[in-house]
């Protein structure tokens, strides 16, 4: 049974330009022990769905649609409800650790105090249980990490503490927002690891969100491409990433740099910019950046449809077969 | 005689806590024309030595010269005429343009005012001439780092040195801006030291790379033959730790450990703590950066001096040195 099912959500928020659609109809879901990626460029929409089923969005905000993790819909439950269960069964951790951890307040207390208010353990309990989660998240010397600071740790060690309180409550669902996007590709392949380990002996499923296709081929099973606010594809990690369908996926792939690519051909940026909210063209909301664009993408919008093993929207569909 | 002339370099930075050397004795070249990719992980010391370059820190041994002449450390006075000729971007264009002023009038400092000259700049990096009156708020960070790079350019520069410029951007306007790059570094001759975290750009990008590691250059040498086979078991980490986008399953490799502390590193090679092939002698003796074939070099035990690079694995098996040996 999935652990999660999004179901049609959408977001709006309000802005000084007025009301703006963020997320405009987003179906996936994610099973235990999966790592779901999901990949656009900044201001598709990935970061705001997210927010959405934490009940973290600004005041003004508009969600439709449901979100069903376990028994509840996290769209429709009461607000001290949701806090409840989030950080618990249901865990965040964000692309800077330090939006996420107290500055004036040491790495034991932060975790002990976390289990304490979620686990009902008492200060001895909450100690070893801090140990033993920095343990899990091979944070060197745990004992004498609890007694420091955050900024005391390097920005891969502050991700992994990042991680360690997240994980504190044993949650069934654990959200990466570019959790290694700050950090050196050396210190971000072993948090890639690390992720990939809790998910094995956990069964934690995981959704990431990353900007880095390259993140998401080492781990992901499945990937969903975001774009301006919609799922464009969605499959199986090898199906979308060697043979990618709809043309703003392939695009993506196409835009980065590969080792066969010798110094004098030109990597293949996408044309145009990515549309700001509000300003979505009718029909695909890529099209005008398409070079396969037809009359019927500027008049519909694509449904995401099952197209052989994968979900695709687009209605040219150019590498069918 | 290289456009941009890094010899030796130390560069300090004084706390109350003492000293921390974060560049200790580096050297590099740029030649016009050549675009020159220096990587390594935080802490290495790669933005103090391009800051360095372009005398917005001081040195405290070593030279650092352009067009050999001596560059100065900057002062609150205006540059002398033949270092404007040296150019920096940084990192967030938003912090280095004034959000108050119309991008036209940013380029046009370095233009001598000339409106057809600014025209002529912003679509030299490809945006149109009609930019120069919007403000720095109506475009994306892709197109602002461009307006960066057109106001560089405007003081019709030799080199120009370049901390980050590809961080925080979307794939397709990473590639636009590598693109971009290459075409200056050829059409204008322009010589660029790109400093980057990204090595998959570097690797595109650059025609030659070099390595840092803990204040110090451990490698350098053309991109490819560095890239197939890295001689420095610190590039060979750092190479193998970049995710590639194939689909195929892989987790990219982790580097154990981290950068240690620049105020107190470690004895003998300072990688030896994280190398996988560390030696007694690793332990005792720094190696040199020695030159090895094909315009190489590297500071590694494993290497010989005037022999192609060898992977440093299989250097190691026949030493029979090092952890991984069975």
């Amino acid at each position: 049974m999935s652990v999660l099912e999004v179901e049609d959500l959408r977001v709006r928020l309000r802005t000084p330009a007025g009301e703006v659609t963020i997320v405009d109809g987003v179906d996936y879901e994610v099973q235990p022990g999966e790592v779901f990626g999901v990949a656009g460029e900044s201001g598709s929409g990935k970061t705001i769905s997210m927010l959405a089923l934490l009940g973290l969005l600004p005041e003004g905000a508009v969600v439709g649609g449901s979100a069903r993790f376990g028994d509840d819909d996290l769209l429709a439950m009461p607000r001290r409800r949701l806090r409840r269960i989030s950080g618990r069964e249901l865990a965040m951790v964000f692309q800077d650790p330090y939006t996420s951890l107290h500055p004036m307040l040491s790495v034991g207390r932060q975790l002990t105090d976390h289990v304490r208010l979620h686990l009902g353990l008492g200060r001895a309990a909450a100690e070893a249980r801090a140990v033993e989660l920095l343990e899990e998240v091979r944070l060197p010397d745990p004992r004498a990490a609890l007694g420091r600071f955050p900024h005391q740790f390097s920005g891969g060690m502050r991700q992994r503490i990042a991680i360690a309180i997240a994980l504190a409550c044993r949650p069934r669902l654990l959200i990466a927002d570019e959790p290694t996007t700050a950090l050196d590709v050396t210190v971000q392949a072993g948090i890639l690891r690390l992720l990939d380990r809790l998910r094995r002996e956990h069964d934690l499923a995981v959704i990431l969100i990353t900007h880095d296709l390259g993140v998401l081929s080492g781990i992901a099973d499945r990937v969903g491409i975001f774009y301006a606010g919609r799922v464009v594809e969605l499959g199986l990690r090898a199906d979308v990433l060697q043979r990618p369908r709809h043309p703003y996926t392939r695009a993506l792939i196409d835009a980065l740099p590969h080792p066969e690519l010798t110094r004098e051909q030109n990597l293949v940026a996408i044309p145009g910019t990515p549309p700001s909210p509000g300003r979505i063209p009718a029909g695909c909301a890529f099209h005008p950046r398409c070079p396969y664009v037809q009359d019927v993408c500027v008049a519909q919008v694509p449904p995401l449809d099952p197209v052989d093993t994968r979900l695709l929207a687009c209605h040219v569909d150019p590498f069918a077969g | 005689m290289s456009a941009l002339e890094l010899t030796d370099v130390v560069v300090d930075y004084h706390g109350r806590d003492g000293t921390v050397r974060a560049v200790a004795g580096a050297s590099l070249s740029v030649d016009r024309g050549r675009v020159v990719g220096l990587v390594g992980e935080s802490g290495c010391g790669k933005s103090s030595l391009a800051r360095a370059a372009v005398g917005l820190v001081p040195i405290a041994a070593g030279s650092v010269a352009f067009e050999g002449r001596p560059v100065s450390e900057m002062t609150r006075r205006a540059r002398p005429a033949d270092l404007v000729r040296l150019q920096l971007v940084f990192q967030n264009p938003y912090s280095s343009l004034n959000p108050r002023r119309t991008v036209g009038r940013q380029v046009a400092d370095g233009a001598g005012g000339s409106r057809a000259r600014v025209g002529e700049l912003l679509e030299l990096v490809g945006l149109s001439a009609n930019a120069a009156a919007r403000y720095p708020h109506e475009f994306s960070g892709g197109q602002r780092q461009r307006i960066a790079i057109a106001r560089a350019l405007a003081a019709d520069p030799a080199v120009i040195v370049l901390d980050e410029p590809l961080a925080s951007l979307d794939a397709s306007a990473q590639a636009q801006l590598a693109n971009l790059l290459t075409r200056l570094a050829r059409e204008l001759d322009l010589g660029l030291l790109l400093i980057s975290h990204d090595l998959a750009i570097v690797r595109h990008v650059a025609d030659e790379v070099c390595v840092m590691y803990l204040g110090r250059m451990v490698e350098s040498g053309p991109t490819l033959p560095l890239w197939q086979r890295p001689a420095h078991p610190y590039s060979e980490a750092l190479i193998a730790a970049v995710p590639h986008a194939d689909g195929a399953g892989t987790l990219p490799e982790a580097l154990p450990g981290e950068v240690p502390d620049p105020s107190r590193p470690p004895s003998g090679c300072r990688f030896h703590p994280r190398c996988p092939y560390a030696f007694d002698r690793c332990l005792t003796e720094e190696p040199p950066l020695i030159g090895l074939a094909g315009g190489r070099d590297a500071a590694c035990w494993l290497q010989q001096a005037g022999q192609s690079a060898e992977p440093p694995a299989a250097r190691a098996a026949n030493l029979a040195v090092g952890a991984d040996v069975e």
